[in-house]
């Protein structure tokens, strides 16, 4: 299986090829890091095709190194995929955005890096290869949302995140050991379930840890402020991809303490809700875009909790199914959201992390100045609301769909609530779009510069890919279906 | 008692340690130095772990890997508290993260 390692290996080795030949002081720079970074990005396309032709053949994939074995599931995939296709279009994105800030090589390779080491978290087979996965892609982080350092905020915000994120993989650690202690082996593969104190305590430390990373209630505190914080194009990745990966990082260091289905279903239900109304609530009061945005993704991992936590209890394969589908098109829409925000700002001249402070207030008559940008952050806000006929639609509705069914009363007292934190959400999102297509006379907007050509890629991209998935969601199926069973098979 | 069942213990009791320390601390020096001794603590556990099912070696190989992953997690703590004594001129923690809603 050389693809799969190919896949992993690629961009952790090409991450200091970037840094050392996109260097400003040094003699060997011939390229700049953004060029280099996409070139990089080609064979990592290739392996990922390769990877999903044998995927397609063979269900798991294997590989061998000594003690240490990496494992590609249908779980692993879905990260994989959302993971390429959103940092090449970050890359992308990020040239004329961070053109001319100080350490763009830095910035390019630690986003290389990030990609290989979430990568490498989904595929790894044992609970301590899986820490030190987790350790590089928060070290990765932690340099790409201090970027801006010139900003005292967002030195704050990295401090917040530092602190509170190692602090959590600590206590993970310390799960992993007692975990350890009690079944003499860490190999996901040859633990078994049981209910032994020890591992009771190492779950409860397991939440924890990984609820930092996931944002779940409690711990949630530094994800608004990073992302505020943080590069427009990294509040993407960070938001789309990398808290899912503490998700599925937690999903599988559970399944092996899992005692009884329904008692980790009904767990993770109630945090899913939970961060649903927190995230909700709390986006209320926010005048940022990027906080709304920030707080909608902390209820947005609810909803995906809530639903992979209905399908535990209830063994419900469609809970699962939507669960992993919200968690993808989460992904895109989110990374939508962020980057056509971040390309209206820097139409505006917000430069340099500036595009933190922006208001909705500061959109207002943006769509007659740029009809297209305008549409999908529209089109974004929308969807992440939950209105047909956008992708966030469809994975929301069957999330419903999938509680609704169930037996249980409270399941669906749940759902009726979460439906209504939906309804909700309307109120923060509504007047982004309302403020866009304001046709009031505001500051005037004709002088504006063009979005360039290199922001705009993405943007439609991922616009199209939000109607084309909400039209037809089950052209996901191929990679969602194996993700869900083998979430089943974990929980089995 | 045998010694390993005291460094069970002791493991739990340096892990409090860090933790008081970390909610206590106003400094970024400190908290990093509580993050410190609770990575140590989950270092003892893991070698505790290691010869509670005779595997000595494995939890120290275990235990020295962490050392490497922590090492680079220190690094960006301390190179922030750097820029950050430089453009704010403080470490002090409530400074420098104002709580906003």
């Amino acid at each position: 299986m050389t693809w799969l390692a190919g896949l992993i290996g690629l961009p952790c080795v090409t991450s200091p090829l970037v840094f050392a030949f996109g260097h400003r002081q040094n003699a060997l720079q011939r390229v700049q890091a953004r060029d280099l970074a996409l070139l990089m990005l080609v064979p990592i396309w290739l392996a990922l095709f390769f990877v999903m032709r044998a995927f397609a053949a063979s269900e798991v994939l294997e590989i061998e190194y000594g003690a240490i074995s990496l494992r590609l599931d249908g779980i692993g995939l879905v990260i994989i995929v959302l993971a390429v296709l959103l940092t090449t279009l970050v890359t992308i994105f990020s040239r004329e955005d961070l053109i001319g800030t100080v350490g763009e090589e830095k910035f390019y390779a630690s986003l290389l890096l990030m990609l290989g080491t979430v990568i490498g978290l989904v595929c790894a087979n044992d609970l301590f290869n899986m820490w030190v996965w987790f350790e590089g892609m928060a070290i990765s982080s932690y340099l790409l949302v201090a970027y801006h350092r010139q900003r005292e905020d967002a030195l704050g915000a990295s401090t917040k995140y530092f602190i509170q994120t190692v602090s959590g993989s600590i206590l993970v650690l310390f799960g992993i050991a007692l975990v350890l202690m009690h079944n003499g082996t860490l190999d996901l593969d040859e633990m078994t379930a049981s209910a032994s104190p020890l591992l009771i305590v190492a779950g409860a430390l397991f939440v924890l840890g990984f609820g930092v990373k996931l944002a779940l209630f409690p711990n949630y505190t530094w994800l608004p402020d990073s992302y505020c914080e943080a590069p427009t194009g990294v509040s993407a990745l960070l938001s789309g991809v990398v808290t899912m990966t503490g998700l599925i990082a937690m999903m599988r260091a559970l399944a092996i303490i899992i005692v009884t289905p329904a008692a980790w279903g009904g767990l993770l239900m109630a945090l899913g809700m939970i961060n649903i109304a927190a995230g909700t609530m709390l986006a209320f009061s926010q005048t940022k875009v990027k906080r709304i945005l920030a707080y909608s993704s902390i209820g947005h991992i609810g909803y995906v909790v809530l639903a992979i936590g209905i399908g535990i209890s209830a063994g419900s394969m469609m809970g699962l199914r939507s669960g992993m589908l919200h968690l993808f098109i989460h992904g895109l829409m989110k990374a939508l959201a962020f980057l056509a925000l971040g390309g209206l700002a820097y139409a505006t001249g917000c430069r340099n992390g500036a595009s933190a402070d922006f208001t909705v207030e500061d959109l207002k008559g943006l769509a007659q100045r740029y009809p297209g940008v305008a549409l999908s952050l529209a089109a974004a806000c929308l969807s992440l609301v939950g209105v047909p006929p956008f992708g966030g639609f469809v994975s929301k509705f069957q999330i419903l769909l999938a509680g609704v069914q169930q037996p249980s009363g409270w399941i669906v007292l749940l759902i009726v609530v979460a439906a209504l934190f939906t309804v909700a959400a309307l109120a923060y999102f509504l007047p982004i779009v309302n403020t866009l297509y304001d046709m009031q006379p505001g500051p005037s907007r004709e002088a504006l510069p063009n979005i360039p050509l290199s922001m705009r890629l993405p943007i439609f991209i991922l616009a199209i890919a939000l109607v084309v998935v909400g039209l037809w969601p089950g052209l996901l199926d191929s990679i969602i279906e194996p993700a869900s069973a083998a979430l089943l098979t974990l929980f089995g | 008692m045998p010694s390993v069942h005291m460094l069970f213990i002791g493991a739990w009791f340096v892990l409090g340690t860090g933790l008081y320390g970390l909610m206590i601390a106003r400094n970024v020096l400190k908290a990093v130095i509580a993050l410190q001794i609770m990575v140590k603590a989950a270092m003892l556990m893991l070698v505790v772990a290691g010869a509670q099912t005779g595997q000595l070696a494995l939890g120290q190989s275990l235990a020295i890997t962490v050392i490497a992953a922590d090492t680079m997690a220190v690094v960006i703590g301390l190179a922030m508290a750097v820029r950050l004594s430089a453009s704010m001129g403080t470490l002090d923690l409530e400074e420098i993260i104002e709580p906003e809603g």
